[in-house]
């Protein structure tokens, strides 16, 4: 019985060790869970710098992704801003443009808000419109990328320290 | 991104110590042929 593996076997256990530690880390550990919050904290960061009244900023959490959704009144100035010269001081970056400069997130949705009759400020939804609203590219997808990336590197820096079988000689 | 992997610092490092362990297992190379005698240890006539 032949006991030693083929290369494709062990490399295919390092990749599944790999997605597993991250799905751990984002799943069960709440690492993904945790960055989300993160993220609201710095798009509420936002609107309070802004100063708009009636705005509400909700990342989207069904799937967890880097998108936030603002609801609320707002023109289109307060909106997109002013680019005229590119975060030159004269630029109100508007709120798009705050959002994505605050580090992390990575879309901005306006979610048309669904207020009541006599609501003076538009509810958003709690977990925002979900992914047929337009959530993007989930957090978990996002996270095992990278951890694939980083398990190439590490792949490469294997390779480069692997085992030899001793010397014979000098050049040999 | 960047600061998605800043955020998730420990667990790109997980990924890459098993890749080092993954390459150093799947690419290791212990077979090595014994070495040949030297012609200078064989005895003489």
């Amino acid at each position: 019985m032949n006991r030693s593996m083929s290369r494709w076997l062990k490399l295919l256990i390092g990749l599944g060790l790999t997605l597993l530690v991250a799905w751990l880390a984002y799943g069960p550990l709440g690492r993904g869970s945790a960055y989300i919050d993160l993220l609201q904290q710095r798009a509420d960061a936002v609107l309070r710098y802004t100063e708009i009244p009636n705005l509400q900023a909700r990342m989207s959490r069904a799937p967890l992704a880097r998108t936030v959704f603002v609801c609320g009144a707002a023109n289109d100035f307060q909106r997109g801003g002013t680019m005229v010269w590119e975060r030159g001081p004269a630029d109100y970056p508007g709120i798009d443009a705050l959002m994505l400069y605050a580090g992390g997130i990575g879309r901005v949705v306006w979610d048309p808000a669904a207020a009541g009759p006599r609501a003076t400020t538009p509810p958003c939804r709690p977990d925002g419109p979900g992914a047929a609203g337009g959530g993007g590219l989930p957090l978990l997808v996002e996270i095992l990328v990278l951890a694939v990336l980083a398990w190439l590197i590490g792949l490469g820096i294997g390779w480069l320290i692997r085992r030899r079988p001793p010397r014979k000689g000098y050049l040999g | 991104m960047i600061d998605l992997a800043l955020n998730n610092l420990y667990v790109l490092g997980a990924a890459l110590v098993i890749g080092i362990a993954t390459g150093r297992w799947a690419f290791s190379n212990r077979k090595a042929t014994p070495p040949e005698p030297r012609k200078e240890d064989e005895p003489k006539p």
